[in-house]
């Protein structure tokens, strides 16, 4: 019998051991918070735009002593995606979650300003990237019997936000395709849920944004602050775990009650 | 301390109550939080039920009262809240699970059958969090778990009492977690799909229950019910601190139903 016990740091352990998880952007923020909770015995595979803060996330992974392999993928780039993934399957013989979490803030422009290339530009990450990943990440655990893939959807994949229309429109089609590829594949054993974090702080938004305006921001959450990537990690490694067996084709809030007004 | 049969320590040292904890859903709740060392309080109007529960949970917690009450009456509903102050000084978590799950269409169904449903799934529901809200603000917080459903979300045939009464469920979620969060309370829902629990075991008894049954299967991604575990495991997350900037939220536990 597992004996499961109550990690030290106060991290769950969520039985991932001898599972492959594969996550986009996850050199940072969520995606790292994410790697930090997996580790609980499942093999990160982590990607990203960026080799250098891939290193530093590989050495600050180094204390579970799991190896943790990286890749510098482009999820806006169908080629690259499908390659990293036959890649991670081939090395390590199965993938079994997938968290499609790579994504860019984009131009803070009206709708009546928005440039076709901004526009573009968000799409192909923030939408055909989770399109790849999800295609290519559904391929593969459905080669390894099952598994479980999480689309880092948004509250912006439910209601609207000025200045964001591209963003939203990308995380509002992320959660129609997370619906979707749940009742495609739930005979293959794959479960695809999307996760709808409110406003993180993350490096992301900390570059992007001022003081009065993260406060602002914080206001509109019911608990009166912004969230923390443990806080979202914490809602993904359990949807990757079989804890969440009978949950598919859900858009999960963690969103300190941002929506529930 | 006594000993406790794998889990990992997940509520350790919580105090705990569950409703409707005799079967189903809320008995599958209190053996998986008894696991994960909560303290706990089960309470539900099936005496031998609970009197069976307590038996079966001798070797895994000696933290546990059981009390014998009806949701819909206030002074019992605050009978099982003053078990957790009374007994653990202190209430951190309420599972308001109890309710009646009858079949009936609008034609079939009487204006006492009504108010059946709303006075035990809606006022016991309302009075469980009503006194377990005014007891975790002595506390300084808790987490509160509602029992929704796929009936508090979407319509369906012959659920004409019971369905409005989770979308009640499913309201008084929502208000709740606003109008508490900054005071440290949290209050989720999880909105279940079919489960297989004693009461659906017996659906092929009752009239159209078989058919009911196989349809609702097909009507699932996941082409199965789910398991009374499956839906306890996602009331411990969201009791859990780790669900802690989680709030306000219905989870749909439900194999897909709703995604379409």
């Amino acid at each position: 019998m597992n004996t499961k016990t109550h990690q030290e740091d106060g991290m769950i352990n969520y039985e991932l051991d001898g599972k492959v998880a594969v996550i986009t952007g996850g050199a940072s923020g969520i995606g790292l918070a994410c790697a930090h909770a997996a580790r609980s015995g499942a093999g990160v595979c982590l990607w990203d735009l960026k080799g250098e803060a891939l290193e530093t996330a590989v050495a600050e992974l180094a204390q579970y002593g799991n190896p943790t392999r990286t890749a510098i993928v482009d999820v806006s780039d169908s080629d690259q995606v499908t390659r990293a993934m036959e890649d991670v399957a081939d090395a390590l013989g199965q993938v079994d979650i997938v968290v499609a979490n790579a994504g860019i803030g984009g131009e803070t422009k009206s709708t009546a300003e928005y440039s076709d290339a901004s526009w573009h530009q968000m799409i192909g990450v923030n939408l055909d990237g989770v399109f790849y990943t999800q295609r290519a990440g559904i391929q593969a655990m459905r080669r390894s019997g099952g598994g479980s893939m999480i689309n880092m959807a948004s509250i912006l994949g439910q209601v609207g936000f000025a200045m964001s229309s591209a963003y939203v429109a990308a995380k509002h089609a992320v959660v129609g395709m997370t619906k979707a590829a749940a009742w495609e594949h739930a005979a293959d054993g794959v479960r695809v849920n999307a996760v709808g974090p409110g406003f993180i702080i993350t490096p992301l938004l900390e570059a992007n944004l001022d003081q009065p305006t993260m406060d602002f921001l914080a206001s509109q959450h019911a608990l009166q602050r912004l969230g923390r990537p443990e806080e979202v990690a914490e809602l993904v490694a359990w949807l990757a775990s079989d804890a969440s067996s009978f949950i598919t084709g859900a858009y999960d809030p963690v969103d300190g009650g941002y929506l529930a007004r | 301390m006594a000993s406790i049969e794998s889990g990992s320590g997940r509520l350790l040292g919580k105090s705990a109550v569950i409703t409707g904890a005799a079967a189903g859903i809320g008995r599958a709740t209190a053996e998986l939080f008894a696991r994960e060392g909560a303290r706990l309080v089960l309470a539900d109007i099936n005496v031998d039920g609970l009197s069976m529960l307590r038996e079966s949970l001798a070797n895994v917690t000696d933290d546990l009262v059981s009390v014998t009450a009806d949701v819909s009456k206030p002074e019992d509903a605050h009978r099982i809240i003053d078990a957790a102050v009374e007994r653990y000084g202190r209430l951190d978590i309420a599972v308001a699970n109890a309710g009646i799950i009858p079949l009936a269409s609008v034609v079939e169904a009487t204006p006492a059958d009504w108010d059946e449903v709303m006075s035990i799934d809606g006022r016991g529901m309302f009075l469980t969090c009503k006194y377990a809200i005014e007891q975790m603000l002595i506390n300084g917080g808790g987490s509160i778990v509602c029992l929704s459903s796929i009936s508090g979300m979407a319509g369906q045939a012959r659920q004409s009492t019971y369905g409005p009464a989770k979308f009640v469920a499913t309201g008084l979620t929502k208000h709740l977690a606003i109008e508490w969060a900054s005071r440290g309370i949290r209050v989720n829902a999880v909105a279940p799909g079919t489960i297989n629990t004693e009461r659906v075991k017996r659906l092929p008894e009752e009239p159209g229950g078989q058919e009911y049954l196989e349809t609702i299967k097909a009507a699932h991604p996941m082409k199965r019910l789910g398991e009374p575990s499956e839906v306890a495991e996602a009331i411990l997350f969201l009791a859990s601190d780790q669900a802690s900037f989680i709030t306000g939220a219905v989870l749909p536990v439900d194999g897909g139903f709703l995604a379409q």
